[in-house]
Parts: structure tokens; C-alpha cells; sequence
């Protein structure tokens, strides 16, 4: 074997292994992306179900099948907080069937600590459950990454309300829901919470939302 | 090496290079693909709520104060904001929010991207147009416009619309 022939040898190894780094580099942002993209996609498709959930209940606010039942849908709102609502309405019978049982309802949200047992072994420190309970029922819960939900109340001017009355009618008009939702356990977690994920992909939607039984004009 | 191994060899990194070049524009396409949805459903909350507002207000500035309409020529001819309503917090009735637009920019709980949003209000009558009709009836239609430089490039536009009926009840 000849000189040349070694420096052949080596040389096409040191480029055969130069393109082998190249192809795992490439499979590897391959697959992160991959990973990302359906990060993404759980992120995005989890907010519009808290939505879709969200919208669907809080537009029914003072509904009650049996109108009698709720003569002052002004009324409805019971407790308001920053991070919690209580309201009357009527929950539907069922998926199908979506018009109530013309029994009032109370309707209850709100939400959890990022500390508490249940999003304990989640990856991300942030994220906490929201709570839907229905009159004295076992509250339902799904810890869909929500990290903040957060809602406002205004008045008839428009106004938001800082200092809510004692008692029901609490002068809403509308409210603005602001939520936040983040990846549970994503792709490229670290310890630190501020370079939690790769993918964190954090965005909010805020809604004010004026349920028809609060402002009959 | 010969000539012919080396233009082999030029010809195979050129196809590894294609190859490279595939499957980062690939993954570049995804990923701008997933913002984009990111802002869509971004402009569709902006527009929603600010259709949503609009509808807890009155539906004419005539009905404002429970003010009852019994002629649909009693309503307001021109849609718009009254004068002395100079903020969106001022409008009292649903077709304030005619030619009303805002841009998010100066609004510092958005961070992600400055959209644009424009509104517009017509009479409509579900007999005749749902477009929008010059008479005055019982029926307004608002049309929200959400755009952005983030979306397509500001070539895409989220259009939202629906329709406010005036009705009294109980």
C-alpha cells in the first residue's frame, strides 16, 4: 500500500465522516421539529377546547330554560373574582340536547395553583388546572397547560369594575377572559424555569364577552 | 483518485447538498406554517371580541337608554359614533363601531405581533341583501377585518361578521 493511497483512505474517511455528522445533525433537528411542531399543535388545539368550553358556558349566563326561574339575569353573576367565577344558568341535558332542564344551575370556574398534587409531575412548573363545577357536584378538572387564566369584569360605561358589591346584581355588563396555555411536558425540557422548553409556545386569546342575558337592550 | 471518482464524488455532494437544502426549507415551511395559525387564532380572539363588545351594547343609539323603537324609521340613518364618543369605551350602541379601527402596537399585553383591526356596520335585511341594505331595519350587520404583517405577510386578511337584530322581550 502506498502513500497516496493511505492519504486516499483517510481523506474519504474524514469526508464520509463529515457527512455522517452532517446526517445525524439533519435527523436530529428533523426530529425536534417534528417534536415542536406537534407541541405546537397540542398547544394550539388545547387553548381552542378551554375556549370552545369557556365561550359555550359563559354566553349562558341568566339562561335558564324556564325563564320565570331567572326573572333578573342581572342577577346571575353570584361571586366574581380575578381568577374565579359563580354564576345561574342552565346546564344542558346533554351533548345533544343542549337546551337546559329548567332547573337553575350554578355554575362554577376557577383555578388552581401551579403547586398543587395534580400538576406536581407535570415538566412544566407553570402550568395549573381549571375547575368546572356544577352546583355541589365533584368539581371536573383537565390539565390542559393552562398557565394563566385570568378575567375582568365591566360595567354598563365600560368601566372596569375593581370592587365588587356584596351581593348580587354586581353590575357586570362584560368580561374579559384572558388565558394563557403552554405545553405540559414538551420537547427539550431543563430544569430551569426559564428555559423550561424549546417549544413553550405560550400565547393568549382575551375575549370580552357580553352574555345576551346580562344586557337585554 | 481519478477523474471519475471525483465526479462522482462532486455529484453526490451535490445531492446530499439538494437533499439538506429539502429538508431544511421543509421544516422552515412547517414551523412559519404553525406561527402563522399562532397569529390566526390570535386575529380571530381580537376580532371576536371586539364583535363581542359591540353586542353588549344597544342596538341603535335611539335604544340606548331602553328607549322602545316602533318603527323602523324611528332608528338612526347614519352608523357611526355620536359625537363626544371619542373612545371605544365611550360607544353606547352597536353601529358606533362603524369605521372604527385600532392597531394593538401601543397595547402592552400583546407581545407577540401589532394587528390591525377594522370595523364596519351596515343595515342589512335578510329578505333582500345580507350585504347590506341603505334603508334602515331591525337587522345591522358589524364586520370585523383583523390584519397583520405576521399574517402571510400581511397579505392575508381575518374577516369576521354577524349579524345584531333588534328584539325586546318579557
Amino acid at each position: 500500500m502506498g502513500f497516496s493511497t493511505l492519504i486516499d483512505i483517510l481523506g474519504s474517511s474524514l469526508v464520509g465522516g463529515l457527512i455522517l455528522l452532517i446526517l445525524f445533525r439533519m435527523n436530529d433537528s428533523t426530529v425536534e421539529n417534528s417534536y415542536l411542531n406537534s407541541g405546537e399543535m397540542i398547544v394550539q388545539s388545547n387553548l381552542l377546547s378551554i375556549i370552545e368550553l369557556l365561550e359555550h358556558d359563559f354566553r349562558k349566563i341568566g339562561y335558564c330554560e324556564d325563564y320565570d326561574k331567572i326573572p333578573n339575569p342581572a342577577t346571575a353573576i353570584i361571586e366574581a373574582t380575578d381568577t374565579s367565577i359563580s354564576f345561574k344558568t342552565d346546564v344542558a341535558i346533554d351533548e345533544d340536547v343542549q337546551t337546559g332542564d329548567g332547573n337553575v344551575d350554578i355554575l362554577k370556574y376557577w383555578v388552581g395553583s401551579p403547586t398543587d398534587s395534580e400538576v406536581a409531575g407535570t415538566p412544566n412548573p407553570k402550568d395549573r388546572i381549571l375547575y368546572r363545577q356544577v352546583n355541589s357536584e365533584t368539581p371536573l378538572a383537565a390539565n390542559l397547560g393552562l398557565t394563566q387564566f385570568n378575567l375582568k369584569y365591566f360595567d354598563d360605561d365600560g368601566e372596569e369594575i375593581h370592587t365588587m358589591p356584596s351581593a348580587p346584581p354586581l353590575g357586570i355588563i362584560t368580561l374579559q377572559i384572558d388565558v394563557t396555555v403552554e405545553n405540559t411536558a414538551s420537547y427539550g425540557d431543563a430544569a430551569d424555569e426559564d428555559v423550561y422548553s424549546k417549544d413553550k409556545s405560550a400565547f393568549w386569546r382575551q375575549i370580552r364577552l357580553s352574555a345576551p342575558g346580562l344586557s337585554i337592550r | 483518485m481519478n477523474t471519475g471518482q471525483m465526479l462522482i464524488s462532486i455529484a453526490a455532494m451535490i445531492l446530499l447538498s439538494i437533499v439538506i437544502i429539502n429538508v431544511n426549507r421543509n421544516s422552515l415551511t412547517n414551523t412559519q406554517n404553525m406561527d402563522q395559525t399562532k397569529y390566526e387564532i390570535l386575529a380571530v380572539s381580537l376580532g371576536n371580541a371586539v364583535i363581542h363588545e359591540a353586542f353588549s351594547k344597544a342596538f341603535d343609539e335611539e335604544t340606548a337608554n331602553n328607549n322602545i323603537v316602533n318603527d323602523e324609521d324611528e332608528l338612526t340613518l347614519s352608523l357611526g359614533h355620536e359625537s363626544g364618543e371619542l373612545n371605544r369605551k365611550d360607544f353606547d350602541d352597536f353601529d358606533d363601531y362603524n369605521y372604527y379601527s385600532e392597531n394593538t402596537k401601543s397595547d402592552s399585553t400583546i407581545i407577540s405581533a401589532d394587528f390591525n383591526i377594522n370595523c364596519r356596520v351596515f343595515y342589512v335585511d335578510p329578505n333582500v341583501s345580507l350585504d347590506y341594505v341603505n334603508n334602515r331595519t331591525y337587522h345591522k350587520r358589524i364586520e370585523v377585518s383583523v390584519t397583520s404583517p405576521f399574517l402571510n405577510e400581511g397579505q392575508d386578511t381575518v374577516k369576521l361578521s354577524k349579524i345584531n337584530s333588534h328584539f325586546y322581550f318579557r
